[in-house]
This record gives structure tokens, sequence and C-alpha cells, in this order.
């Protein structure tokens, strides 16, 4: 794992001393709330419907267990003892008092910990691939890449105040789980004929009130060039992104207007003045990199793991929960482990203090002390040993953290919705555990198998509606909730934004609406394929039909 | 804020987030702010609208609450009754378990 350095150090316990400072400033009434508000928000506090929220930044959504139990102390100590993790890999506190932030800043910084750019118009917080440096395809860990752009984007002046927040994703892997096509920028790692590693660069991607897939504009960056030409991008950006009007100021919109074309020249002629100068990223910092990623030291596992096997076949649950929750792992013998945060009955992403400390202690036992946390807004142990994993399922369902679910109908993406969210229509929280207790058999949810039902509380999309292949929006009727339904949306290679079916339900009628549409699918579905499969086979009309019935368009 | 006096007043009353809580709040008759509804002062003329308007003016230059607004209510049985779905949930917190703890 990265850590941090004396220049690291120095500017984030600046930072907590600064804003010590500022908040004192606020509550002995020198600074007013106009003041005070921008100077909260550049430190990731933002004021929700019932109380301060914090949010702090997880590079890459990559922890160790120290930091892991930090944010369980953080959680006992400041808030009602737990944290909600969420879709861009951070984690949010929702009940900090103004007084006691600055503390829990300094808290957070002794573990390497902030709440930078976790707001504003400035580079957020770089996401990556959740089974960067273990998952069997890839070429190389994104992490290295990912902490490479964030050194460069922290505090970069320049792009400080962008005409709108900036999201990068990276992806070292062939297969895209870091949803490179709806970022701002997606990089998405590939090898050119020579045998030499770069990035495919695509732009203008994401999600909110319009979303757009990304468009390559440079098939093949090599590696050295990686920030020079990111630089340019921003640059371009910076001076043309409109800053007039709110919700077209974001990339997407200056490279739809513009064309790909004429933005990936712009770029092209940014990057000729800038190539080959200070940002050049020489062979030996990406070494020095990389060695904080270096793969764990694992034991050469030879033997058949026969304790596993014996244990699979004699224990169902388990049996059941390796099946959904494991995947395999690039070194033999090893498995990465995806702990579901999505058990009946609690919100999706919600993680209570000791909780935090139980995933800590196993980390840091079986998986080289080291976790990560996912865009689903889950949790994997990187490496464990096959023969460690029964043992390991034993301690997280003693924590109630063995729910077999990962990439299933239950495992639900959703955002804090009306229940925490100033901005919110409509709440997602109650409706994904309806979703979930509707579909919480077992056998129901294996035969269903891989679907993404994604819950946003307003067009805001946090909770990723645009790309479930079941999507739900939170919309407000005359003060009331309803929810509008979409299908077939897709955040990986097949990249697509999810179908709006017709009219939207209320509160009371969503559940029965979704299972209407995953009946629908089981009906028309062949053997063996998935609601994606399906969806792009069959089209709209049986889930309109059914929905809707035969009449309605 | 109906102009034409023919309109009838729309029932309100004043909420807030405390300063260093963040938490709801309403102004209540004794001109104090107070995270229970039910003892919210009632709004339902335009003289005490402008008139709570400068209490909640002048507690915001205080310091004690940030973001003072208004919302429509019904009376209900035990009190004012927010009419949106949001601010009912503002005034009785968040509809679920609070994290996974029961
Ligand atoms: S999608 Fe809307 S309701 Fe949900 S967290 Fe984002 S802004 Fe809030």
């Amino acid at each position: 794992m990265y850590r941090y350095d004396e220049f690291d150090h120095t500017i984030v316990r600046e930072r907590v001393d600064q804003f010590r400072d500022q908040v004192a400033r606020r509550l002995s009434g020198e600074l007013t709330e106009e003041e005070f508000r921008p100077l909260r928000l550049m430190n990731g506090l933002y004021l929700q419907l019932h109380a301060y929220m914090l949010r702090v930044a997880i590079p890459y959504g990559t922890l160790s267990s120290k930091q892991m139990r930090m944010l369980a102390h953080i959680a006992r100590r400041y808030d009602r003892g737990y944290g909600h993790f969420t879709t861009r890999q951070n984690i949010q506190y929702n009940w900090p008092n103004l007084e006691d932030v600055p503390d829990l800043l300094a808290d957070m910084a002794s573990v390497e910990m902030h709440a930078i750019q976790t707001s504003g118009n400035c580079i957020r917080n770089v996401t990556a691939d959740p089974y960067a440096g273990v998952a069997t395809d890839e070429l190389e860990d994104s992490r290295i890449y990912a902490e490479i752009i964030r050194q460069w984007s922290t505090l970069h002046p320049e792009f400080s105040f962008l005409p709108r927040k900036f999201k990068i994703a990276v992806s070292g892997a062939p297969i895209d789980r870091a949803a490179v096509r709806f970022h701002d920028i997606g990089l998405q790692m590939r090898q050119n004929t020579r045998g030499e590693l770069g990035f495919g660069v695509l732009v203008g991607g994401g999600q909110g009130r319009t979303p757009v897939i990304a468009q390559t504009i440079k098939d093949f960056l090599p590696k050295q060039d990686l920030l020079s030409y990111l630089e340019a991008i921003l640059r371009v950006y910076n001076m043309l992104g409109r800053r007039d009007n709110i919700y077209k100021a974001r990339i997407k919109f200056l490279v739809n207007e513009i064309g790909r074309d004429k933005f990936a020249a712009l770029v092209e002629e940014e990057w000729e003045r800038i190539r080959g100068g200070a940002l050049d990223l020489h062979r030996d910092e990406i070494n020095r990199i990389r060695a904080y990623f270096r793969p764990a030291l694992y034991e050469l596992i030879t033997e058949q793991e026969s304790a596993y096997d014996t244990a699979r076949r004699s224990d169902r649950e388990f049996d059941r929960w390796c099946a959904s929750n494991i995947l395999p792992h690039k070194q033999p013998g090893y498995g990465i482990v995806n702990i579901s945060l999505k058990p009946v009955g609690k919100a999706p992403g919600d993680a209570t203090a000791d909780q935090m400390d139980v995933i800590a202690e196993l980390a840091e036992l079986y998986s080289f002390d080291e976790l990560r946390v996912t865009h689903k807004q889950n949790v994997v142990l990187g490496h464990v040993r096959l023969a460690d994993l029964h043992s390991v399922w034993q301690q997280l369902d003693a924590a109630m953290l063995a729910t077999a679910n990962i990439g299933l109908a239950s495992d639900i993406i959703a955002c804090p919705g009306l229940d925490y969210c100033n901005l919110a229509n409509a709440r997602s929280i109650p409706v994904a555990q309806k979703i979930n207790e509707r579909f919480s058999d077992p056998e129901q949810l294996a035969r269903i198998g891989q679907i993404r039902i994604n819950i946003s509380g307003c067009i805001n999309a946090c909770g990723h509606h645009h790309v479930g292949d079941i999507g739900i929006l939170g919309v407000d009727r005359r003060g009331e909730e309803y929810y509008q339904i979409t299908l077939g949306g897709d955040p990986a290679d097949n990249a697509a934004i999810g179908e709006s079916i017709g009219p939207s339900f209320s509160y009371d009628e969503i559940v029965d609406a979704v299972e209407t549409v995953i009946s629908t699918f089981e009906g028309v579905r062949e053997t063996g394929k998935t609601f994606a499969n399906t969806w792009r086979r069959v089209g709209a009309t049986p889930f309109k039909e059914n929905l809707y019935g035969p009449t309605r368009k | 804020m109906s102009k034409k006096n023919k309109q009838k007043f729309e029932t309100r009353v004043m909420t807030a987030n405390m300063l260093v809580g963040g938490n709801v709040v309403y102004l209540v008759a004794s001109g104090n702010w107070d995270e229970d509804i039910a003892g919210a002062r009632l709004i339902e003329n335009d003289d005490e609208l402008r008139r709570l308007n400068n209490v909640a003016q002048e507690a915001l230059v205080k310091g004690i609450i940030v973001g003072p607004y208004t919302i429509p209510i019904a009376i209900g049985s035990p009190g004012p009754n927010p009419l949106s779905k949001r601010e009912q949930i503002r005034a009785n917190g968040p509809t679920v378990p609070a994290g996974f703890s029961k």
C-alpha cells in the first residue's frame, strides 16, 4: 500500500489546522455561513437533511487494517456507530457535530486519511478496479497509476476551480470493472503491437441528469506520457468548459458540443507543447510507486486444498457463499473474498463500527493487512488462502457479514436518498430493503443469476441507476415519492444507458413492478442467459406489456 | 406567500438546522429553536410570516442556526404535520434503522 511521504503528511496536517481555525471563526461569529460554506465543502463537510455529513476519501478504495480500525473509531467516537460506504469508494459519516470535525480530521490524518477534494469543482477521488493486483486477467495493478494521478491532482493549483467536478477511473485489465466509460476520463490499460503497456484514453462519460458514454480520444497512450496527456485534457476543459450553466459544465457537454475529433485535436495540440517536460513519468518514478503495491508474499501452494473442498462439500451454506462471493485469484490456492454489505433489512453500504473492526481483523490475519471498498458498496479481502476460507466465513457470519449475494438480485446499489440526502426526491434505502427481502431466497437468487439493480433518489444518479440492468430513479410528483424504471443499462464493456420503460410507480407499487420485470425475464430467458443477454435479445416489449398491459406503448 | 388576499394563507412553520449540531429544529412559541415540531409556532398570515422571518434572520446572524425557511403543514392531532414527504422525514428522522444495528 502507498505510504505518505513527508510532503503528504505536511499538507494534510496543515489542512487540519487551517480547518480548525476556520471552524473556530465560524463558531465565534467571525465568519458568516456564506463565507464558511465553501470552506467546509473543501473539507468534505456537507449539511444534509438531518445533520452534517462528512465524506472521507479512500484513494482507489484501498485501506489497511489500521485505517479501517480508525474508520470504526470515528464512527463510535464522533458519529452514531456506523458509516456508509459509497459508490465512489469513499465513506460518509451521517451525524458529526461541527465542533468535533477538526478533531475527527486530526484522527484521520494520523492514519494518512483526509477529506480533501471530496467535494467541489476539482479532481475527485480517483477510482480503480476493486480487484486490482489480484485479478486473473490483469495486465498491471491499476492502483499504481491511480496513485500517480492522485499525487499529481492533489491540490493541483491550476485545477482547483474547474468548471465542475471531475472524476477519473483506471482499469488495468481488459475486462472493465471500473466503469471507465462513465467517468470524465477513463483509462483502460492495453498492450500495443510491440508488447508495451499503455492506456486507451476515454473522455466525456458520466451519469447524472445527462448520461453519456465516454468516447476514445487516444487508442494508445504510452505510460510515461500519462500525466502530460491528462494535464492537456484538463487544460482544454478548464479553458473551454462552460461556467455559466452548472447543468452543462461537465466535460461531456464540451466534448459533445465541439465533437470528439475537435476535442482530441485540441488536446493533442496542448500535449505537443508540454510533453517531454517535467510531467514525464520516468521508469524510476513508476517503479518507486509500484513498490508500494508489490504483490504479497504468497505461499506456494501445490497440493489440492482438500480442507476447502471438504468444507464446501459438507457445508451447504458455505458452499453457496463461495459460489457467489469468491472469485478466482491470480495466485493458485488463493481466492478474492467479497464481503457483502447488503444483508436483508439493512441499508446497502452501511457498516457498524464493530463490523469494521471484524473486517480489519480478518484482513490483518488472512489477507496481508489490506482491503478494498468497491463501487458496488461492498468490501473485498484481496487475498485469502482457500484453506482459510471456511474459518473466515464463520467469523464473517458471526458479524452478519456473510450474505451470499454478490452480483445477485439482492446486491443492490442504492444512494442515501431521501432518508439522508438534501437533494433527494424519494427514498432509496427502504426500496432496496424491500427488494432485498422479496429476493432473499437463495435458490431463487441463484436461479435469477447475475443482475444489477441500482437505485438513485434523484437525477444526480449517485446510485448509478442508468447502468443497472434494472435502474430505479426517484422522482417527485407533487411532494409524493415516485419511481421511474429503466432497463438495459450496463457499466462495462458493453456500455449502455438504461432505457426508460414507461410511467413511474408509487412507493407502494415499485417493488411489485421490479418483481414483474424479473418474472418477465425468467419467462423469456433462454437457459443459462443473464438478464443483460436477454434484454439485448428481446428488447422492451415483453417488459412493457407485463408492466402496463398489452395496449400501452 | 400569497399577495392576493382572496387566496387562503397556507399555514406554515419555520425550520432550520442548528449551526453546531446540524440537527433539524423548528421555531417555537417562546422564540427558541426546538427539535420537536409539535411545539412549532404556526404562521397563519403575512404579518406573522414577516415577524418570524426577522426572528430567524437574527438567529442566523447570531450563529445559532443555518438555512432557515418555512414549510407548509397540516394541523394534526399531535401537532403540525409537514405536507411533503421530505419535510416529514426531516421532522421524524430517517425511516430506516441506522446502520446495521437494530
Ligand atoms: S442520487 Fe440524488 S438523492 Fe441520491 S445521493 Fe445523489 S444527490 Fe442524493
